[in-house]
């Protein structure tokens, strides 16, 4: 179980803080899901957790130890994969995980049988004794998430995870989370891909511009879904014209670009799509998507400000 | 940490062959005259005594009645013959000068020769006058070619008319010049004292040993003496109740002497040497000079340029990469991590600083025949260390206030260049500008404060308190004149081991 208390981290003294009072907990046998904006603070929050960067106020407790105070022992029960797998690239990939194993007691046959695992486990098995840096982006992060495991602690943090990986990396992903939740361990995962997060997290927690919004249940999320989708469009001729259209279809649009996205969308897409052909814009493309989460989210940001 | 040793195995036994006897090569000359006017034979050699070619010869006679000279050059034997058209009969004043590819020196002489009461006068047509320059003629010492600890004997001389020399004889007789004399006073006590007697002009063949026979204008000869750890030719006398006793150390008073006779006995020259230009082997003395120097210049570069190479990439890089977060992030305190790397790193080099300082004793012990002396050699690594150690910690420590790859490094080169090459420019624009002045003695002790701010020039510190020599200058300071002291000296390395580590662990705890 991992508790942040009132967690704070200033960067500069005339700065604001990048984290400002967290508190969330994540238990047990459950996966939490953490959302926000880019900058809003969740790899601030979870390098916090991990104990790689200091709080300036507030704990984190994992298992009943502090992660300042009792770093050693607290980093036992934790495993960490960063959004940027960040590694000594000249080393090869079972050496850094022999190296790792020792930080755990683990050496001799009990780490081999242990790195040969967790190798088959994320599907590494025929590259371990390659170095690093001929690895890709997406071996980078299966490495790093066998890293992670290799004491096979009872918390782990996943920070942006599922960034970068194809349908098939999502979906090994989501099933090692899943089973991981099985066997009583506490997830905690960032991620901007809210559909995922949707899927597969207990709870979800908010933060926005360092301060954690709300924490909502999964069944929270499912009567707030009752209220309608989002309708993406990309538009080449997109002005004023078209936006001020837009907005007669719901309150909630946000236009970037020649991207619009209407959240709490409650008509026909295909309709929207004649209309704005009708008026003359170039629709290149439209998508509609029922996601409570990715509602919500704005919802919250909006109401925040 | 190979490539120190790699470079000590060419500099040390160069440094040793060219420190026992270096520089321009030894000069000196023979004259006579005959009907043609005076003849000089000039010989030339290098440090063991063989001849060198291309020194030219030239030689000035000059009086009332005019300027003669005439000049020569040396061939592969060293020898140069040359001639002075200037009537003979006459008293010169000569000058010759002597000019080689690393010298030129001049000096004076007469054509007169000055006899044992002082008198100068012409000598006879033919007869053999030598001619010094720089060294003693006819005898000098010379390197044995095999054994650096060693000096050999090189006699140089002619025969009448510049012939060469045939079936001389060269004799050799250490001579003591005190002796212990211990009296027994009316108490029955025994009082020892130094009696010192008057050494002899010179001796006569049989009172002598035969060293060897010249037969060539040169000839070098091996010296074999007694040791000098005791006196010889001790004389005993009962006379006034004292006794005079044998075996007495007196190394200081011996005299060599060596005699030249021609082949019917006469004796031609003669010359007293101490036993110190034939015994000594300046290899003690030469081995610490060589491992001041090469500690104070090679290592004193090595050292801080294998600190920073090694602590950049044991931590350096991983810390403003990130990588090491990746480490950090297991079950390691920040401190446990923080010093373990830089104990990996420092006891990795300071093995490696070891080994070398190891292998540079024995070098000397076989090219110069004598190890370093304990205190020096552990002085000596201790200062490595030191140098080492704050090396290692101003880059880790430089690795927390920097977050790039690219400025740490360029932050490690400016300090191996500022402490390594510029410190010295520093310390003299400062001293300029506050107006001292570069030759005084408040300058070099100026210099001398500054080297306890720079980590690379620690080592340089030790040794000016290790040989007790103010190495800059020409001229001998005491070391605690210029605050050089024992006491200060462990204090500035023990700052220096802890400042940095000190600084760099509390980064490494409160910082991220």
């Amino acid at each position: 179980m991992i508790q942040i208390q009132s967690l704070t981290k200033t960067y500069g003294r005339n700065q604001p803080p990048a984290l400002d009072s967290a508190s969330f907990e994540v238990r047990d046998g459950e996966i939490v899901g953490f959302v926000g904006l880019n900058g809003a603070g969740k790899t601030t929050t979870i390098r916090l957790a991990v104990g790689v960067s200091l709080p300036t106020s507030g704990t984190v407790v994992v298992d009943g130890y502090d992660i300042v105070k009792d770093k050693a022992k607290a980093s036992e029960k934790i495993g960490w994969v960063p959004e940027f797998p960040n590694y000594e690239l000249n080393a090869k990939v079972k050496s850094l995980l022999n190296y790792f194993a020792g930080f755990y007691g683990l050496s001799g046959e009990e780490a081999d049988k242990r790195i040969k695992q967790l190798i088959a486990s994320v599907g590494l098995t025929g590259y371990e004794n390659r170095k690093l840096r001929t690895y890709s982006q997406g071996m980078k992060k299966r490495f790093s998430l066998a890293a992670s495991m290799i004491s096979d602690p009872q918390n782990l943090l996943f920070d942006e995870i599922l960034n970068g990986l194809d349908p098939e990396g999502i979906h090994f992903m989501r099933s090692l989370m899943l089973d991981l939740k099985r066997r009583n361990k506490a997830v905690l995962l960032s991620s901007h891909i809210l559909t995922e997060v949707e899927n597969i997290a207990d709870r979800v927690v908010f933060v926005h511009r360092g301060k954690i919004l709300q924490v909502v249940t999964r069944g929270e999320l499912a009567v707030f879904g009752a209220s309608g989708g989002s309708l993406k469009l990309v538009i080449q001729n997109l002005n004023e014209d078209a936006v001020n259209y837009l907005r007669t279809l719901s309150n909630e649009v946000m236009v970037d670009g020649n991207s619009v996205v209407i959240s709490n969308f409650h008509g026909d897409s295909a309709q929207v799509n004649a209309e704005l052909v009708r008026r003359g814009f170039n629709v290149r493309e439209l998508s509609f998507e029922k996601s409570n989460l990715e509602e919500y989210f704005f919802k919250i940001v909006k109401e925040a400000g | 940490m190979l490539l120190p040793i790699l470079i000590s195995l060419a500099i040390v036994p160069l440094s040793l062959g060219v420190t026992t006897v270096s520089g321009p090569p030894s000069s000196q000359a023979l004259m006579y005259y005959d009907s043609n006017g005076y003849h000089f034979l000039a010989f030339s050699s290098d440090q063991y005594g063989l001849g060198a070619a291309g020194v030219t010869y030239q030689f000035n006679l000059t009086n009332a009645q005019g300027n003669y000279a005439g000049t020569g050059t040396t061939n592969s034997s060293g020898l140069a013959f040359i001639t002075v058209k200037a009537p003979i009969g006459q008293t010169y004043s000569g000058l010759l000068t002597v000019t080689s590819s690393s010298s030129s020196l001049s000096g004076q002489f007469s054509t007169e020769v000055s006899l044992p009461n002082g008198t100068l006068v012409q000598p006879s047509e033919g007869q053999i006058v030598p001619i010094s320059v720089g060294a003693p003629i006819p005898f000098w010492t010379v390197q044995d070619q095999n054994n650096a600890t060693k000096r050999d004997l090189l006699v140089f001389y002619a025969g009448p008319f510049g012939a060469r020399p045939q079936s001389y004889s060269i004799y050799y007789k250490v001579y003591n010049e005190s002796s212990f004399q211990t009296s027994n006073s009316a108490t029955g006590q025994g009082n020892t004292s130094i009696i010192f007697r008057k050494p002899p002009a010179y001796f006569n063949e049989s009172e002598m040993i035969l060293l060897g026979t010249l037969n060539d204008y040169k000839q070098i000869y091996p010296v074999t003496l007694p040791s000098n750890d005791t006196c010889s030719n001790v004389v005993t006398s009962n006379g006034g109740g004292g006794a005079l006793e044998a075996g007495f150390p007196c190394p200081g008073d011996l005299l060599i002497y060596f005699e030249l006779f021609s082949q019917n006995g006469t004796l031609l020259q003669t010359q007293q040497f101490s036993p110190d230009q034939f015994f000594t082997p300046p290899v003690v003395v030469q081995s610490v000079n060589i491992a001041s120097s090469f500690f104070a210049t090679i290592m004193g570069i090595f050292i801080p340029l294998i600190a920073i190479i090694g602590a950049y990439s044991s931590y350096g890089k991983d810390r403003v990469s990130g990588v090491l977060e990746s480490v950090l992030s297991r079950p390691v305190t920040r401190m446990g991590l923080a010093t373990s790397r830089f104990l990996s790193t420092f006891l990795a080099l300071g093995v490696a600083i070891g080994i070398s300082v190891g292998a540079i004793d024995c070098m000397l012990k076989y090219f110069g025949g004598q190890f370093l002396s304990a205190t020096f050699l552990l002085a000596s690594a201790g200062a490595f260390l030191v140098e080492l150690a704050a090396f290692i910690g101003l880059i880790f420590l430089f690795s927390h206030l920097v977050r790039s790859s690219g400025l740490l490094i360029g932050i490690a080169i400016g300090l191996f260049i500022i402490f390594d090459f510029l410190w010295g420019v520093i310390v003299l624009l400062v001293s300029v500008a506050v107006r001292l002045n570069p030759g005084s003695l408040a300058y070099l002790k100026a210099s001398t404060i500054a080297q306890f701010f720079n980590p690379a020039q620690y080592i340089q510190l030790v040794i000016l308190y290790l040989t007790n020599t103010s190495q800059s200058f020409g001229f001998q300071v005491p070391p605690s004149v210029l605050g050089v002291t024992v006491a200060s000296i462990v204090v500035a390395g023990l700052l220096w081991i802890a400042l940095p580590f000190a600084a760099f662990l509390y980064l490494a705890i409160k910082r991220d």
